[in-house]
C-alpha cells in the first residue's frame, strides 16, 4: 500500500501542568479544530480527546485496545456524512478494515513547563516495544510558556464561539 | 419492514463489506455457524472443524465493516420512514 494514501491518525491531546485537570477537561472541546486541522494537514482524521490529565500513556491504550479504535472509527462513520473528506474516510477505513495496525498513532503533549526528553522516554519505551507492523506512532510535543495552560480552555472555547481572545 | 433482494445485495456490495474480500461473509458465515453447532452439542460431538488463531480477530472485522454499512444507512431509514410519513 502506499503511504500516500489516507491512513487513520489517532490524535491524542495530552495537558499536563499542575493545574491541568480544568485544561484537559477543556481540550476536550477541540475536535472540531483539530478534525479540519488534520484534515487539511495530513488528509487523515480522527480525535479522542481525554479528561484524564493523570493518566498519562491513554496513546498506548488506544494502541493496543482495538475495540477502542473500532469505536473510533465507527464515530468517525458518523461524522463524515456529507463531509468533504468522506471520499479518504473511506479509503483509510478500507485500509483498517483490512489490517487493523495500518494506522497513525499520534500523541499530542501538551505542557507549561521546561521541555524534557524524560516526558515521553517512557511512554516511547512502552508504545514502542509492541508497535505492530504497519503501525506508525509520533508524538509531538507542544510546550507553553510557564504556567499558561491555566486559562487556555475558555481561550479556545472563545476562539471557537467567535470571539476575540 | 420488509427488506427487498436488491437491499440486501447493495448491502453486500457495501464498501466497507466488500473491504475484506467478496468470501469474507461465506467465511463468517461459516465460522458462525461452526461455533454455534460446537457450543450445542459440542460435548456430544467431537466436531474437527479448521480453527485458525486469526478467526476471531476476522470476525471482529466484519462486524465492524457491517456496522459501518449500517451507520451509512441510519440516515436513509430515517428519510424512508420520513417520506412515507409525509406520503400518508
Amino acid at each position: 500500500m502506499s503511504e500516500t494514501r489516507p491512513k487513520f491518525t489517532n490524535v491524542r491531546i495530552k495537558a499536563v501542568s499542575g493545574c491541568a485537570k480544568n485544561i484537559a477537561i477543556s481540550v476536550s472541546k477541540w475536535p472540531r479544530l483539530i478534525v479540519v486541522l488534520l484534515t487539511t494537514a495530513f488528509g487523515a482524521w480522527l480525535l479522542a480527546a481525554n479528561s484524564s490529565p493523570r493518566n498519562y500513556p491513554q496513546s498506548k491504550k488506544v494502541h493496543d485496545q482495538e475495540k477502542i479504535r473500532d469505536d473510533l472509527v465507527k464515530y468517525l462513520g458518523h461524522r463524515a456524512k456529507g463531509e468533504p473528506w468522506r471520499a479518504r474516510f473511506i479509503d483509510a477505513s478500507r485500509r483498517y478494515i483490512k489490517n487493523s495496525s495500518d494506522v497513525h498513532l499520534y500523541g499530542v503533549l501538551i505542557r507549561d513547563v521546561v521541555p524534557h526528553q524524560d516526558d515521553f522516554n517512557l511512554c516511547a519505551m512502552q508504545v514502542g516495544a509492541k508497535c505492530p507492523e504497519g503501525t506508525r506512532i509520533k508524538f509531538p510535543a507542544v510546550y507553553l510558556p510557564n504556567g499558561r495552560i491555566n486559562g487556555l480552555g475558555a481561550e479556545l472555547a472563545a476562539m471557537q464561539a467567535g470571539e476575540n481572545p | 419492514m420488509s427488506l427487498s433482494a436488491d437491499a440486501f445485495d447493495a448491502l453486500c456490495n457495501h464498501w466497507a463489506v466488500s473491504a475484506l474480500g467478496h468470501g469474507a461473509p461465506d467465511r463468517a458465515d461459516r465460522l458462525v455457524n461452526e461455533r454455534l453447532a460446537t457450543r450445542a452439542v459440542g460435548k456430544e460431538i467431537a466436531f474437527s472443524f479448521q480453527l485458525c488463531s486469526e478467526d476471531d480477530l476476522f470476525l471482529e472485522k466484519i462486524a465492524l465493516s457491517y456496522e459501518m454499512a449500517a451507520i451509512e444507512g441510519l440516515d436513509q431509514g430515517k428519510r424512508s420512514r420520513a417520506g412515507r410519513a409525509e406520503r400518508g
